[in-house]
């Protein structure tokens, strides 16, 4: 799934916040559900990891994330 | 095999040495480059593992070094370090600048710095088939003519034009003939420097920028490799510049080859209008519609505008007088401002004029309706374009605090008017008040028949009492903060995905930079939007700990968090313009003026600020829905637990009479200083668990007509300034260690209680919402 981040734009996939902006979390929570850019830090509740989203995007469709 | 050093050379016949942003698929080219050989060891010195490799150049082996990402030759990371080392000490490699195509500025950027330093050099455009995905367009032969050095377009990941670059690296690396023009200053302090580093690997002019910058570094190399003589001419000449230039001399340098960067762009780089969108299309037309001299005549309006929309601003002799303040208070800031000044004195003339005109002008409208509020929705649709309009001047302090009203303008008709009011009625008033609490309390009593014994009355007021977990807590919620933070969340999300947050971060590094500020600073209070827990954690990218103590205090004291900006804005606006203006108004003179003091109280340099701007865009529905639900979700998984927790402490403190003693205790405060009622102390009691559950009960308390306007302010402000959440608070004694976590404590409760207390005084003094 590709991300894009608000406030500094960079474009990234899961496993780039993987290996790149969840080590570099201080508080190390797995499965926080957050999405955090890799580039600047930013951090916003993951659609993934939502089920409201995840029921919108099964009735509407899809789109950019 | 030993660790990598740019010194032993003499085993290789050559050397490239990769250098480029970070996340630029650097290490993707260099494994395309190399694919064999490949040897991971720190750099000598340090903890920072480099990659080196070898790659076949002309039927010759060469080594390649994969050098971490860096944003500047300035270091501010053991990383960026080593990169700058590497290009200082080696003797004959040819540097390889990697950037990201579609995100070239600041690749550019890297690359005018590295061209300076007089290596040889190739620049590889990656990623170009996601920049042609976006409509990017870059002249490539036009760019290499402008470097003076060869550009090689690549997509790394696919391996596309790899031979290309082999066969570019082994004949035709060329030494950048390209000037950058820094402020008089500066180049007279280079032309004094640079005769006495002649002969050096780097150009003699670059090492003189590097060494009037302040690179601790690079001071080092000049205690090894400079008489005593040339090393106390370059600091009489740094203090020199430090005392003459407004900016710090390293700020000035990143800055002039940044205007480079960006001129080079405005050339070679061109996105196609089909694929970059409507709203960008239209804050170009603005832009050229306003010029830039016909753009302080929109700004007047623009002005006027605004504050007619923002409720018709009576004429009155106090606006009349605080227009006359500000115009005032305009002249000398536009005498140090420059440019910007003029601009400045425009708004505040219209600020003026809109107060003398605002009553006229609006005894013009009919009294009620459909026609007032369709003129009413008009001014707002105005506002709206005049924002797209000056969307492209948001960076700049004067239009992005037009800017930044507008968008608190949207805020007001999402959030106060449809939120806080429709939204709030149909929930709260209609459906929780009118459906759900009476049908709990019958099946409370249903389960609990009385008389009751003990047990049974106290799960009885448990569910649905006065602080009753179904009736407080759910209704609380669902019924009042939900509405709010859904309509908050909306337009967030609509902020978020049109590339307004970076732009409201570079214009509050500006009002930073005003107050002396670190302007990475701003970074975690941008963030702090988000969370405010969050951001205290990325406080650790400042550099010095006054700075994260700085950020951390600011964070906790006035920074509301997007749930609790939404809460306490929705409540606010109900009340009417007035009162969010002064609510607004208040937050931001205290973190300015704490934000300041602190500066001042505590000393410490400046660093730069980099943000690459995206472009403007059109978001799109399903994804501004999508991110709704998401944070709808989160705030109900966060949040709610809270409430609940923070109920049932007022329920056990309602049982054991104590929360009556706590009232009697804080009656001085509460009635004394703020001239609230006692009732409202259970929303302050609670405002420590989550500040907006604290506003919540406050906005209780004023639909149930317990708070005129001007207390319902006041306690809103007060409330503000609390600590965000528990979370915050533990976050804070985490980071900032159990001291002077507990000394933030102690300063920002008081400060809260003495601010409200100023407020009332205040707008009793003005007889404000009287």
């Amino acid at each position: 799934m590709t991300h894009h981040c608000a406030l500094c734009g960079y474009r990234f996939d899961d496993a780039e916040m993987r290996s790149t902006g969840c080590p570099a979390c201080p508080s190390r929570m797995k499965g926080c559900g957050l999405v955090r850019c890799p580039a600047c830090g930013y951090e916003w509740p993951g659609e993934k990891s939502s089920r409201l989203a995840r029921l919108f995007t099964r009735i509407f469709g899809g789109g950019d994330s | 095999m030993p660790p990598p050093s740019p010194r032993d050379s003499a085993v290789t016949v050559r050397r490239v040495l990769l250098a480029g942003n970070p996340n630029v698929g650097k290490s993707v080219l260099f494994g395309a480059l190399t694919k064999r050989y490949v040897v991971v060891s720190n750099y000598p010195g340090t903890t920072v593992e480099v990659a080196r490799g070898t790659m076949e150049l002309d039927r010759a082996p060469a080594e390649v070094l994969d050098l971490p990402g860096v944003n500047g030759l300035v270091p501010a990371s053991e990383d960026e370090r080593v990169t700058r080392d590497a290009l200082l000490a080696d003797e004959e490699g040819t540097v390889l600048v990697v950037a990201d195509a579609k995100n070239l500025r600041r690749g550019l950027c890297l690359a005018v710095a590295i061209a300076e330093t007089g290596r040889p050099l190739v620049l590889a455009l990656n990623m170009m088939d996601e920049a042609a995905a976006r409509g990017v367009r870059v002249d490539v032969p036009g760019l290499s003519r402008a470097l003076g050095v060869p550009a090689v377009p690549t997509v790394a990941t696919r391996g596309k034009g790899t031979t290309r670059l082999r066969a570019t690296l082994a004949t035709r690396a060329a030494v950048s003939g390209i000037r950058v023009d820094y402020p008089a200053p500066v180049e007279a302090a280079v032309a004094e420097l640079a005769p006495l580093l002649a002969g050096r690997r780097w150009a003699a002019r670059a090492l003189a920028l590097a060494l009037l910058g302040g690179d601790e570094g690079i001071r080092e190399w000049a205690a090894r490799e400079l008489d005593s003589g040339t090393r106390e001419r370059i600091e009489i000449l740094r203090r020199r510049l430090d005392a003459g230039l407004r900016n710090p001399v390293a700020y000035e340098i990143g800055k002039a080859r940044l205007d480079k960067a960006s001129d080079l762009l405005a050339a070679v780089y061109s996105v196609d209008p089909a694929l970059s969108g409507a709203f960008e299309r239209l804050a170009r037309f603005g832009e050229t519609v306003a010029g830039r001299g016909t753009a302080h005549v929109a700004g007047f309006l623009g002005a006027g505008l605004l504050l007619l929309s923002l409720g018709g601003f009576p004429f009155h002799p106090v606006a009349a007088g605080i227009a006359a303040v500000l115009i005032a208070a305009a002249i000398p800031f536009a005498r140090r401002t420059g440019g910007s000044g003029f601009t400045l004195l425009a708004v505040a003339g219209g600020v003026y004029l809109t107060g003398v005109l605002a009553r006229p002008l609006s005894d013009l409208l009919p009294e009620e309706g459909f026609l007032r509020s369709g003129l009413l929705q008009g001014f707002a649709a105005a506002l709206l374009v005049s924002g797209v309009v000056l969307a492209r001047q948001t960076t700049n302090l004067v239009w992005g605090t037009v800017s930044a009203m507008a968008v608190l303008y949207l805020l007001y008709l999402i959030v106060g008017v449809f939120g806080a009011g429709t939204l709030v009625d149909v929930m709260q008033d209609g459906f929780f008040a009118g459906v759900v609490e009476p049908a709990l309390v019958r099946a409370a009593e249903f389960a609990f028949p009385g008389p009751r014994g003990a047990v049974a009355a106290f799960v009885h007021d448990l569910l649905v009492g006065e602080f009753g977990a179904l009736t407080m807590a759910l209704s609380y919620a669902i019924g009042l903060i939900l509405p709010v933070v859904a309509s908050f969340f909306l337009v967030f999300g609509i902020l978020e995905d049109s590339g307004y947050l970076p732009r409201l971060a570079v214009m509050m590094n500006r009002a930073f930079s005003a107050m002396g500020l670190n302007g990475k600073a701003v970074l975690p209070m941008v963030l702090g939007l988000g969370c405010d827990t969050m951001a205290t954690l990325t406080t650790r990218v400042l550099e010095t700990n006054k700075e994260r103590v700085i950020v951390t205090l600011l964070l906790a004291l006035g920074v509301p968090c997007s749930a609790q900006l939404g809460v306490i804005l929705g409540i606010t606006s109900q009340i009417g313009a007035t009162a969010i203006l002064w609510w607004v108004g208040t937050i931001l003179v205290v973190l300015f003026a704490v934000g300041w003091l602190s500066a001042r109280l505590l000393p410490g340099r400046r660093s730069d600020f980099i943000l690459e701007l995206p472009p403007l865009r059109v978001p799109r529905v399903r994804n501004i829905a999508k991110k709704t639900l998401a944070r709808i979700e989160w705030y109900l998984k966060e949040a709610v637990p809270l409430f609940f927790l923070g109920t049932l402490i007022l329920f056990l403190l309602d049982r054991s009479g104590t929360l009556e003693s706590l009232k009697w205790a804080g009656a001085p405060v509460v009635k004394g200083l703020l001239h609230l009622p006692v009732d409202v102390t259970p929303a302050f009691l609670i405002g420590f668990l989550r500040r907006d559950y604290g506003a919540a009960g406050l906005s209780d308390a004023w639909r149930a007509g317990l708070l005129s306007p001007r207390q319902a302010v006041v306690a809103l402000v007060t409330i503000t300034l609390f600590i965000p959440c528990i979370a915050n608070f533990f976050i804070m004694i985490k980071e900032r260690g159990l001291r002077t976590g507990l000394l933030m404590t102690a300063f920002i409760l008081p400060m809260a209680f003495v601010v409200g207390g100023l407020v009332n005084f205040l707008m009793g003094l003005l007889g404000v919402l009287s």
